[in-house]
């Protein structure tokens, strides 16, 4: 049996300094995919990127979505295969933060 | 927390009950059941977790586990004290060693009504059986580390609130609006549940003839394989007045996972979900119920699997998730299950998926089919593509689908119905669908004395 709430519960917010948890000192970080669709890579592992820059695209149906890298740093890798489904939010690349 | 109230009306035996305000623990009773406790929080506001209240907490874990009592934590909010430094890490290291060690001994069961964030979470891991209410939030990293991280915004109730654990994570089993809607999901699990793994469960009380004839089930499950039903309303009219509780229901849905009463008796109960998916089998759902066949398992609590399955749900990132591996932890768990197993199958049950669902050769006690079971390799169609696809390629095109549709019926026929396998001793008996609840209610007791003898080793290495 699964009772199910019709209130919301709290606000988030109400949380306030307490929404802390692990936050991992790394260099690394990852690029996720903005929406659902076909994952389509053009970054070259190895390379240099700038923040702005495209890593790949996501294609829907007959959108193209550019993916961009908000940071800049070594493109390390994919993290999701050309022609791969991809889901809103997956990480599909990462990059380690240029020092 | 009125501490001293606490002391008077809650626990019947306190434990350090001066030593941390803000952190209650004891033997205590709820709604009959004696349980060790204990309760974290006080305020709007998680309670920073120092080193001396963890020592309080696993140490009330030690006792129910030395006890014999089912461990049960309630926090309204807990989190790492960063000014403990790495005592307040040591601190919950214990808890969740004390937990590991009751595991299997006693049932583990916590009740979340607040924020339980950053390493402390994982504890929440470790528990048999988590009940989430509306305050519910648990996650390691914590918002502010996934924005930085990956650049999404999410805010502390989507990345961990009770709706994500319920859903896409599974680390909540039950769920409720607040905490009396909680502490009611306790006390009907507890109902159900012995006081450890020693303690043979008492049968409940149940005017419930065992001989009730089960008249609706065939207007429950439709006759044509390819239409759905709800699996649930099967499993109310086969058991005692007609009652379940549901863990897990909102994750892994191609498999229900409940519990419930036969003859008075607890029973796991492991259903396919023709409603979700076909009741195709995937990782998520194979993950639930081999940790649920486990959790029985340990607790001596008889198995009642429900089989109506077309196999596997094919995908490319199913396998490469790892469908084998997943798949392999419910096949493992069954097939090193020692308690009384009892097995219905109902409709479709086909290749892997029927081994895997404890069949016989899996190690169930009784395997019964309704006349409408079929029990194959695969569907006929199926079939047929592949044992003649070379004979109907050389027909002409006009008389290819007549000869398809003929060499089907002859496979069906054949193959799929339970009679190939009640003759080679794969199924006990072919029953009439009326007769499930008697059926499996007259067999349980003779089952309750089983004994088995595993092998002696440190322990089993079962895909985790």
């Amino acid at each position: 049996m699964m009772v199910h709430s019709s209130s919301p519960g709290p606000d988030a917010t109400t949380l306030g300094g307490f929404e802390d948890g692990e936050f991992p000192v790394v260099s690394e970080r990852v690029v996720i995919s903005p929406i659902h669709g076909r994952f389509e890579p053009t970054a070259v592992d190895g390379d240099d990127v700038a923040a702005g820059q495209l890593v790949g695209e996501v294609v829907r149906s007959d959108e193209r979505i550019p993916v961009v890298t908000s940071i800049a740093g070594r493109f390390m890798g994919h993290l999701a295969e050309r022609g791969e489904r991809v889901r809103d939010g997956q990480p599909i690349a990462w990059i380690r933060l240029a020092s | 927390m009125d501490q001293t109230g606490l002391l008077t009306t809650t626990y019947v035996r306190p434990i350090a009950a001066d030593a941390r305000p803000g952190v209650g623990a004891g033997i205590r009773d709820v709604d009959g059941h004696s349980v060790a406790c204990f309760e974290i929080g006080d305020g709007p506001e998680p309670r920073p977790l120092t080193a001396d209240d963890s020592r309080v907490v696993h140490r009330v874990i030690d006792d129910g586990q030395n006890s014999g009592l089912p461990i049960v934590g309630i926090v309204h909010g807990a989190t790492v004290d960063a000014t403990c430094g790495i005592e307040g890490l040591d601190g919950w290291g214990h808890v969740a060693a004390s937990l590991a060690r009751a595991s299997g001994v006693v049932p583990t069961i916590l009740v979340l009504d607040g924020p339980c964030v950053s390493g402390l979470a994982l504890v929440v891991g470790l528990f048999d059986v988590v009940i989430a209410t509306d305050r519910a939030v648990a996650y390691v990293s914590s918002p502010a580390a996934v924005a930085t991280t990956t650049g999404r915004l999410v805010d502390a109730f989507d990345l961990g609130g009770a709706a994500t654990h319920s859903s896409r994570s599974g680390v909540a089993h039950l769920r409720a609006p607040d905490l009396g809607g909680a502490m009611s999901l306790l006390t009907q699990l507890l109902d159900l549940l012995p006081l450890n793994n020693a303690d043979a469960k008492g049968e409940a009380l149940s005017s419930d003839p065992i001989d009730r004839s089960c008249d609706r089930l065939g207007e429950i499950v439709p006759p044509d394989p390819r239409r759905s039903y709800d699996v649930r309303r099967v499993l109310d009219e086969i058991l005692d007045d007609g009652h379940h509780l549901e863990l897990s229901a909102g994750f892994g849905q191609a498999i229900v996972c409940a519990l419930g009463t036969l003859a008075g008796h607890t029973v796991g109960i492991v259903a396919n979900q023709p409603a979700w998916l076909a009741g195709a089998i995937d990782i998520e759902s194979s993950q639930k119920a081999a940790r649920f066949v486990q959790w029985c398992d340990a607790f001596g609590i008889p198995l009642l699997t429900v089989v109506d399955t077309p196999g596997y749900l094919p995908g490319r990132d199913l396998e490469w998730a790892g469908m084998i591996r997943h798949g392999g932890q419910l096949a493992f768990a069954y097939a090193a299950a020692t308690v009384p197993r009892l097995c219905v199958v109902l409709r479709k049950a086909y290749g892997g998926a029927f081994i895997v669902m404890d069949c016989k050769t899996m190690g169930n006690d009784l395997c019964v089919a309704w006349p409408s079971a079929e029990i194959a390799v695969m569907g006929a169609a199926g079939a047929v593509q592949i044992l003649h696809a070379r004979e109907l390629g050389t027909l002409p095109e006009t008389e290819r689908d007549d000869e398809r549709s003929r060499r089907e019926s002859e496979y069906e026929l054949t193959h799929v119905n339970p009679h190939e396998a009640a003759r080679r001793g794969y199924v006990d008996a072919v029953i009439d669908p009326e007769r499930t609840r008697e059926v499996l209610c007259r067999a349980l007791p003779s089952l309750l004395g089983k004994r088995t003898t595993p092998p002696v080793r440190k322990h089993h290495n079962g895909p985790l």
